[in-house]
């Protein structure tokens, strides 16, 4: 291959790369007001990092090539004094007060008083997700996030095993989940949407494989979001997954996994109560059907390798069909 | 070109040396291949060794055996209960070729080239490591098995202390003991399946409990989690050098008829519960789970909702304890059952698993589930 040929190739490789930049775990499309500020602040760092390179380049290119008279001037003291030092500090400066100014430095986070609390906490590879009502109520779900557009949320991160990092590009930067300790960051998602996030800092084996996903919703479709999240499990409906619930019940699913109103009350893994209105399954890892909660229950070892559940292989093919129809009519 | 430098060169004394020996050696390959490949050698059990043969077979397995044994750990071998175990065993996995102690041998195993030897003397003349370390590991060329489930070498000391016992005592130990162990099943005499005393004569019925602390009581168990362990036993999924030889020979009924029977048992009482900081630790975990370190509750399990799952109310804490090191050993892993319990196990530390222990030992044995009447 000739050079040309392989400079345009490696230029249309790059351009591939950049459609990464794009899609629901990008920082460049903000959702958020934390995200539209990370934004802002980076286009203004990059704009104006890039207008001083390329005075940069300029002028060596000046200073190798240009005539006798400009390149005097640039060897001058004047030139050295004024470019060299003044202008750092002048732009310098002025770049650190725009990032004050647009990141809201020092200033009282968003009030968010007597608003949504949401805690957060990163378990070995997934998240359980607590939504706090202010009468004390604790409704849990896992893996996913909602939100109601328009009103400050402040979440409650903190981690039940190493340090996870919580980060949801389009709604914010990111924030460490600390053993012991409550890190709190307050979210406002600007636009209804689906976006995700995922675990930023390596935390074991299957790190990668920690994601969610943050469902912004007006207000009024997430109070019933809400409303039904806070339900509890519905009864199990077909003759399938009346013998799943069953099936649910005798192998001691419910020791670990809790399904509100059905007796299963374990607090280890995620809360199952309603894991069938879910958008994924295993952090964001598989799809929500019944053909990935049979893969997830039998082989979950290989999906995401050294995570706390044991392997299900008791089951034979018509039960493991049964499980799963159950576990997806948990709306 | 060698030819052409003994023409040129007379050679050396050292170089006639060494032509000497290659041709000594090469005697030797030729002499020893025609000796192979004639058939002159008899290697008939008939015929005894040379005694230049037994002296250097006896000297190379004595000096094999002491630098096997040299890093075997002996536990204490004392305990009663662990003699029966390895008497029962004996009779089992041993008595066929070995025979009774102190009586002739069958004629069958007599004719074996070597000989089955009687192992009451076995004691004085090797100790217990070295014991462990044959019946462990077995003796290549010899028709010494070595022990079936190798992952399982916990269970060898049982035929180590009955094996030391017998020396102690003497042959009648054995017939003694097998007679004052022997355990007529009463309680359901028409129902009683053929066999049935190659199971209670360790695991007990409801008169009796188990011969050992090591063996699980079956009475209270259901019928699905009895069938499935003599499966898992006869496909050797589930590892034990006692129960492989036993299952081995199962038919499906026969492990039905087992299972049912022992189903339908009642148990004898067991201990009280006694209080105490590791009870209270023990209890927490059973009824409670550690949920900061993953562990769930064994209620949820164990307590009878699934009758896959085995009741633990009433073992004792030697063999549950002895059953999650296995776990966190990973030798119990290969079955579907298993795998969930192994990785359970391994969350545990010894000290919560001899908590857990404690407490499960202490809870009274469970009855049979009554029979739904119509």
């Amino acid at each position: 291959m000739t050079a040309p040929v392989l400079r345009s190739l490696a230029g249309t490789l790059c351009l591939l790369a950049l459609a990464g930049c794009a899609g629901e775990q990008s920082a460049f499309f903000p959702r958020g007001a934390e995200a539209e500020r990370i934004e802002t602040l980076f286009w203004v760092m990059t704009i104006a990092g890039s207008v001083i390179f390329i005075g940069v380049v300029v002028a060596t290119g000046v200073a190798m090539l240009g005539g006798q008279r400009v390149r005097r001037v640039l060897a001058g003291e004047r030139f050295i004094a004024g470019a060299g030092i003044a202008f750092p500090v002048a732009a310098l400066s002025i770049l650190l007060v725009a990032g004050f100014l647009v990141m809201r430095a020092g200033a009282a986070g968003e009030d968010a008083e007597g608003g949504l609390r949401i805690a957060v906490s990163g378990e070995r590879w997934w998240w359980r997700v607590t939504y706090l009502g202010e009468d004390g109520t604790q409704i849990e779900s896992a893996n996913e996030l909602h939100l109601p557009v328009g009103e400050p949320v402040t979440l409650e991160l903190t981690t039940a095993d190493v340090i996870h990092s919580f980060w949801a590009p389009q709604l914010a930067g990111k924030l460490d989940m600390i053993p012991g300790r409550i890190n709190r960051l307050t979210l406002t998602a600007t636009e209804p949407g689906v976006s995700r996030g995922q675990c930023a800092e390596y935390c074991g084996g299957a790190h990668a494989f920690m994601s969610f996903q943050v469902v912004a919703q007006p207000p009024e479709d997430f109070a019933d979001w809400m409303a039904n999240e806070a339900a509890d499990a519905p009864a199990p409906q077909g003759e399938s997954e009346a013998r799943g619930a069953e099936l649910f019940r005798q192998a001691g699913c419910g020791a670990c996994h809790t399904v509100r109103g059905a007796g299963a009350n374990g607090r280890i893994g995620p809360d199952l109560t309603h894991v069938g209105s879910r958008r994924s399954l295993a952090a964001a890892t598989l799809p929500n059907d019944a053909e990935a909660f049979a893969r997830w229950i039998t082989d979950n070892q290989h999906i995401k390798p050294e995570n706390q559940m044991p392997p299900y292989t008791i089951f034979d093919e018509a039960e493991l069909e049964d499980l799963s129809n159950y576990l997806e009519s948990l709306k | 070109m060698d030819d052409k430098v003994v023409k040129v060169h007379p050679l050396t004394r050292l170089q006639r040396l060494g032509l000497a020996v290659l041709l000594v050696l090469a005697a030797f390959l030729i002499g020893g291949a025609i000796f192979i490949w004639s058939g002159i050698y008899n290697i008939a059990a008939n015929r005894d060794h040379l005694t230049i043969t037994t002296w250097l077979i006896t000297i190379l397995r004595d000096q094999s055996i002491t630098g096997a044994a040299q890093d075997v750990d002996v536990p204490d071998l004392s305990d009663a209960g662990l003699v029966a175990l390895g008497a029962q065993h004996y009779l089992t996995g041993c008595a066929d070729c070995h025979g009774t102690p102190g009586e002739p041998n069958n004629p069958v195993f007599t004719s074996m080239l070597p000989r089955p030897p009687d192992l009451t003397d076995a004691a004085r003349n090797y100790p217990a490591s070295e014991l462990y370390t044959i019946v462990h590991n077995g003796l290549k060329y010899s028709g010494m098995p070595a022990w079936p489930a190798p992952e399982r070498s916990d269970e060898v000391w049982a035929l180590i202390a009955f094996i030391e016992a017998l020396n102690a005592q003497g042959p009648e130990f054995y017939t003694d003991m097998l007679a004052g162990l022997s355990r007529p099943a009463l309680s359901k005499p028409g129902t009683m399946p053929d066999g049935i005393e190659t199971c209670t004569r360790c695991h007990g019925d409801d008169q009796s409990g188990p011969i050992d602390e090591l063996v699980p009581r079956l009475s209270g168990q259901s019928h699905d989690y009895l069938k499935r362990a003599l499966e898992e036993y006869r496909a050797e999924t589930r590892a034990s050098g006692f129960m492989a030889p036993i299952a081995h020979g199962m038919s499906d009924a026969e492990i039905e008829d087992l299972a049912t029977y022992y189903a339908a048992l009642g148990s004898p009482e067991t201990a009280e519960p006694d209080g105490g900081e590791e009870f209270e630790e023990g209890q927490n975990i059973v009824l409670h789970g550690i949920p900061e370190a993953d562990v769930p509750a064994c209620v949820t399990c164990h307590l009878g909702a699934n009758a896959q799952f085995p009741r633990l109310e009433g073992q004792s804490a030697a063999y549950l304890m002895g059953q999650l090191q296995v776990w966190r050993h990973g030798l119990r892993d290969d079955t579907g059952y298993g795998a969930i319990m192994a990785a359970i196990a391994r969350r545990l530390t010894p000290q919560q698993i001899e908590a857990v222990s404690t407490y499960l030992a202490s809870l009274p044995a469970p009855q049979p589930v009554a029979e739904d009447e119509p």
